[in-house]
């Protein structure tokens, strides 16, 4: 020792922490000026467009999109049954894939939300890894696993296990395994998020008092991460019910979704005024439903958070 | 009778100890308090035994039957965390009565238990708030009365209160002392404050680098330190490395201080110690009564609420810390004057 004396006072005690967390000042208004322009000439303007186009008359073959307006495209949408299955079976496959995702993806985000270091970076690459892919590359990816000739079949056959091929393909049970696939890692992100938020010595609070897994997983886990599973679902619902795609591919023309038929009214008939009033349809079914579920979760997520 | 028993228990992580080899047995409602600076494995030490943490070896037992194994939902005790952790989505009572229908308590004792945990910690009123409509000090009593709602055999307190404030810190502490002392609970509270420790426990284990470096009475702590690193952990100590001749001590410095007779110290090379607290120190020339005696220049006086606090430097260059009752006159200690610093022999000690 240097120095033969030495006084010290240790006062540790006085290092009482503010733990409520900072929250930053709102920025300047202007600040979301460039956005505000931009959504409001492309997202905005043009569904401004879209709905002027959605009231139009169509002369088949003659003038096209005409100057005359008409509410017909909607009554046709809307009391047409050909149209109404397609929504029916849309709705259906979005929330068969909101499922899916749900219970695939709540373990995955559970690990992840637990593990730390080059182990969580790894897992998150791997979560995300199916989004560095092409869509259309990765469809036709299952397309060679799914079909009756495909990798699953065969191998299933050469074990014996089945005689003939199990239809995945051009069906709908194809269209729902691909698209969670697909949608999995924004189920997982926003799930993550959410678990990450709860304070890990809540578990152990849990667990000190008595609890035992399956009870922390029910009572605290999942009404603690209700703010992601909210989160997640209408983020999963809305890109499955808009896709293109994939049902394109997987399902095939017999099993049509919304987007499909939207598609073909736009691009292949050329008529604009129908596929714009599906549009606008589409739209207006997404946003009821996403209130609805918002109002059902809002009490769970709102005291979880 | 021993209620909890920590024999030969020891942690460690690949390349470093938390806790090595801790012997401690706790009696029946007592309160111990593991004091000790940040990474000395007081925690580590509180966590094993709740049964977050596996022991590497050792063992710990509670009312004599072995506990090393049992997962903490199965351990009797309850955990007052530091961020509370109370269950955000859950109101007063509904975090009160988690813990009470894990246990399967039925309905009407549990619902006796909650009225008298929320009587207890005086939060009858609060009950259907939800946490984060409640102040820190107030979610730290419910964090109190969910687990006294469970009568465990043993309290458990990891630095529950370095998140208030400090004026509610102090009030916590002694509603935290009344409270154990009424239900007669046996306890185990952790903390680096010194003052806490002091206030609310029977005895204080104070442990440093993953070792017991003394436990006793608060007082026998602060009186009686076994060791400079108890000595200056503990309150504000002046320490002289040296060598203890018969009745002096010699300092590393070549100062030859008056000590008279000395109890020994363990260890080969004891450094003194002599409390600022317990110095006399008046201007020179004026009588003194104290047997022991040295001079210094007052380099530097700083009024410390209601103590005055002297840095003397000493002739051999070493310094002393004086502390003295404030008084409306300053007695002509001043800085720059030079002072005589007295002290009793039973005023020093060696420590190890």
């Amino acid at each position: 020792m240097h120095s033969s004396i030495h006084q010290t006072q240790l006062a540790e005690g006085a290092t009482a922490r503010d733990r409520a967390a900072p929250k930053a000042p709102p920025g300047p208004i202007w600040f979301t000026v460039p956005n505000l322009v931009f959504m409001g000439l492309f997202l905005l303007g043009a569904m401004l467009v879209l709905i002027d186009v959605s009231l139009r008359v169509y002369e088949a073959g003659g003038a096209g999109v005409t100057d005359q307006r008409t509410l017909q495209n909607y009554a046709d949408f809307l009391l047409d049954p050909y149209f109404l299955q397609i929504v029916w079976r849309s709705v259906v496959m979005a929330v068969t894939v909101v499922l899916a995702t749900l219970v695939l993806g709540l373990p995955l985000a559970i690990g992840l939300s637990r593990t730390t270091g080059i182990w969580r970076a790894l897992l998150y690459f791997a979560v995300l890894a199916p989004l560095l892919t092409s869509v259309v590359v990765r469809t036709f990816g299952w397309m060679m696993l799914l079909s009756n000739n495909g990798v699953i079949n065969s191998t299933l056959r050469e074990l014996e296990i089945i005689r003939l091929p199990i239809r995945m393909m051009y069906q709908m049970t194809g269209v729902d395994i691909v698209m969670t696939h697909v949608h999995l890692p924004f189920m997982v992100l926003a799930l993550d998020a959410a678990l990450l938020n709860i304070n890990p010595q809540v578990y152990e609070a849990a667990r000190n008092l008595g609890a035992g897994a399956t009870r922390i997983f029910f009572r605290i886990t999942l009404p603690l991460c209700m703010p992601g599973i909210v989160a997640g679902s209408i983020l999963v619902f809305a890109l499955a019910i808009s896709s293109f795609v994939t049902p394109a591919l997987i399902g095939g023309p017999r099993n049509p979704v919304i987007a499909m038929v939207i598609y073909q009214q736009g691009v292949s008939l050329l008529n604009w005024p129908f596929g714009a009033a599906m549009s606008i349809g589409l739209m207006v079914l997404l946003v009821a439903i996403m209130m609805l579920f918002l109002k059902l979760t809002s009490r769970a997520a709102q005291r979880a958070s | 009778m021993s209620d909890l028993v920590l024999s030969a228990l020891r942690k460690s992580y690949p390349g470093t100890i938390a806790v090595e080899g801790l012997d401690l047995t706790i009696a029946q409602g007592e309160m111990v308090a593991f004091l000790g600076p940040s990474g000395c494995g007081k925690t580590t030490t509180l966590r094993m035994v709740a049964g977050f943490i596996t022991p590497t070896a050792g063992s710990i037992s509670m009312k004599g039957r072995d506990i090393t194994a049992l997962p903490p939902n199965k351990r009797d005790m309850g955990m007052v965390f530091q961020s509370y952790a109370l269950f955000p989505h859950m109101t007063v009572t509904q975090n009160i009565m988690f813990g009470l229908k894990c246990k399967k308590i039925p309905g009407e004792d549990a619902a006796k238990r909650l009225d008298s945990v929320l009587g207890m910690t005086g939060l009858t009123a609060l009950k259907d708030r939800y946490p984060k409509q409640m102040s820190g000090g107030q979610q730290q009593r419910v964090a109190l009365a969910r687990v006294l709602a469970l009568q465990p055999e043993l309290l458990l307190f990891d630095e529950p209160l370095s998140n208030l404030d400090a004026k509610l810190r102090v009030q916590m502490r002694h509603d935290i002392r009344r409270l154990q002392k009424d239900v007669g609970i046996t306890s185990l509270f952790v903390t680096h404050d010194q003052e806490e420790a002091m206030t609310i426990a029977d005895r204080i284990v104070v442990m440093n680098k993953g070792r017991i470096e003394q436990e006793g009475s608060p007082r026998e702590i602060y009186d009686h330190p076994a060791t400079r690193f108890v000595a200056d952990f503990i309150g504000t100590a002046n320490l002289f490395e040296g060598e203890a001749g018969s009745g002096q001590f010699r300092t590393a410095a070549g100062l030859t201080l008056e000590v008279g007779a000395l109890a020994p110290a363990t260890g080969t090379s004891p450094a003194l110690l002599l409390r600022p607290e317990k110095l006399h120190i008046s201007p020179e020339g004026a009588p003194v009564d104290t047997p022991h005696l040295t001079t210094g220049r007052i380099e530097r006086a700083v009024k410390l609420g209601g103590l005055m606090e002297y840095l003397v430097r000493l002739p051999s260059g070493e310094s002393l810390l004086v502390h003295r009752q404030d008084r409306s006159d300053t007695g002509g200690l001043t800085e720059g004057v030079t002072a005589t610093v007295g002290w009793r022999s039973e005023d020093a000690r060696l420590v190890a």
